[in-house]
């Protein structure tokens, strides 16, 4: 006797084909380097300071992010002013922007032509430089974490600040001791998201900082680069990527849950 | 536990700081069009070996590209374009010197193997149905339309509404044929050297254009590096690696 699929199987099915659709670009990229073509590859001189740049500006880029999100986040998560809305929005605004368009803006901010050039000068040449792959970054990046950390701040009972308080806490102190340690599992999803993204980052810093080996070209840049000499060395690069990207994500999600462990 | 991932992100800053490439000396910092990549990469190999003490960095994108970022206030040394317009639209605004012809280049009308089976001359461009060109932007989709227009409206209407994708750069425009999502392209004749798979097919005398390729010393250049760079490539070693890599010289 034939059983109607149940909603569950039919749940299974769906999750099932979002993970295919996800997963099997990254199977595909995975099968056509040859093993042989890998060693060449990631021995090419433009993985190397691709590779160290592309470490450097996203560290960097994180710091920034979290040091100026965190509080952003913070007050986005407790205010009930109207203005809340405002800058939630403006604050996501770069995320439904094309980063082509980022670029191209952040050239008109910074640049040599820009608006803002006859007040202030060119800004000491900002655009084509390691500073401006950082700020693109952040540009880029930033949303990811604001959004998800304020999310995670909403989940913090706030009784638990309150009797932080009454224990003679100074505010500052209750956020640091009471806020982030509740919050921090979804604080570092939220980061390690917003790292992703600054690391994937292409568009915005094509347009901003340019495309020059060991300067400011990081590996994304360096795929594009590599799609124009030889494709088989743009596959190796992807890969490379795609690896560094899924164990940064999978290490700050593992790493939270480690130092809730130790304490 | 604070202290812990704060070492943690110092950590990561510390790796990154340690893989910086940079040297002493100020390097020399060539823009250059895509189709331009193997050959300049020989030329700053040669370079480097004249000057031991002496860095160049290379930058390869689309000509219109690199004019983008000149006007934007990139700080380079020398730019070489597939065409003489941006060049030229540079030197009006004062961000480059006139630029100097140093080589030529052909079109190549070229296949995978999938359009092997299709086409025996240029004509049955026609009975393919998946073509990439250059964008309108880069010379390599001018001197597309060019060639096209010269060899009959017919096939330049037939080609242009057969056309999939137009790219940015001569080689964004060769691996989609290389990858097989384009059956045929035109590109450069020079692009040929090193491509995997792909066929150039013959043009007709009649529609053959031939690309001129220019070089300027930009505004911001540090002349003397710059211009020493400049001797090589229009000495015989420099024209030895430009024909090396499918370029002819300039009559």
């Amino acid at each position: 006797m034939r059983r109607k699929p149940s909603g569950h199987s039919i749940g299974t099915l769906l999750a099932f084909t979002l993970v295919v659709l996800l997963v099997l670009p990254l199977v595909a990229l995975l099968l056509s380097a040859g093993t042989a073509s890998l060693s060449a590859g990631l021995s090419d001189p433009l993985f190397g300071p691709a590779l160290a740049l592309s470490l450097r500006t996203t560290a960097l880029a994180l710091v920034a992010i979290v040091v100026l999100g965190t509080p952003l986040a913070w007050w986005l998560s407790r205010s009930s002013t109207r203005g809340r809305m405002l800058v939630e929005a403006l604050v996501e605004l770069p995320i439904v922007m094309p980063p082509a368009v980022l670029g191209v803006a952040l050239l008109q901010a910074f640049g040599r032509d820009g608006v803002f050039s006859p007040v202030v000068g060119d800004l000491g040449g900002i655009p084509f430089t390691e500073t401006a792959v950082v700020i693109a970054q952040v540009v880029v990046a930033a949303p990811f974490y604001v959004q998800g950390a304020a999310n995670a701040f909403r989940e913090v009972d706030s009784s638990m600040m309150g009797v932080a308080r009454s224990l003679g806490s100074s505010p500052a102190r209750a956020f640091l001791r009471v806020a982030v340690p509740a919050a921090l599992p979804g604080l570092c999803v939220a980061a390690s998201l917003a790292w992703a993204r600054a690391l994937g980052e292409f568009g915005a810093t094509l347009l901003f900082a340019g495309n020059l080996s060991g300067e400011t070209q990081t590996l994304p840049l360096a795929i594009y680069t590599a799609l124009q000499a030889d494709v088989k060395l743009a596959v190796v690069f992807s890969l490379a990527l795609a690896g560094l990207g899924g164990f940064l994500l999978l290490l700050l999600r593992v790493l939270p849950r480690k130092v809730r462990g130790i304490q | 536990m604070r202290v812990r991932s704060a070492g943690a992100l110092l950590g990561l800053l510390f790796v990154g700081a340690c893989g910086n490439p940079r040297g002493g000396a100020q390097p020399v910092v060539v823009f250059a069009a895509a189709s331009l990549m193997e050959a300049f990469s020989g030329l700053e190999q040669a370079y480097e070996e004249r000057f031991s003490d002496r860095d160049v960095r290379l930058s390869f994108a689309g000509s219109h590209v690199l004019r983008m970022q000149v006007e934007q206030g990139a700080r380079v040394d020398l730019l070489a374009t597939a065409d003489l317009r941006h060049l030229d639209s540079l030197q009006a605004r004062g961000l480059a010197s006139p630029p100097v012809p140093f080589a030529v280049n052909r079109l190549a009308v070229v296949v995978n193997e999938e359009g092997l089976e299709h086409i025996q001359n240029l004509e049955d461009l026609l009975n393919l149905d998946r073509i990439v060109l250059g964008s309108a932007e880069v010379p390599v989709g001018q001197y597309a339309r060019q060639m096209l227009s010269l060899c009959g409206d017919e096939l330049a209407s037939g080609v242009m509404g057969r056309v999939v994708s137009f790219e940015d750069s001569a080689r964004l425009v060769r691996a989609k044929v290389e990858l097989g999502e384009a059956q045929a392209a035109v590109i450069y004749q020079s692009d040929l050297v090193g491509s995997r798979g792909i066929r150039g097919i013959r043009i007709p005398e009649h529609c053959r254009v031939s690309p001129v390729y220019g070089i300027s010393l930009a505004q911001t250049a540090r002349t003397e590096a710059a211009e020493d760079f400049l001797e090589l490539l229009r000495s015989d070693v420099g024209l030895e690696i430009l024909r090396g890599h499918g370029f002819e010289e300039v009559p």
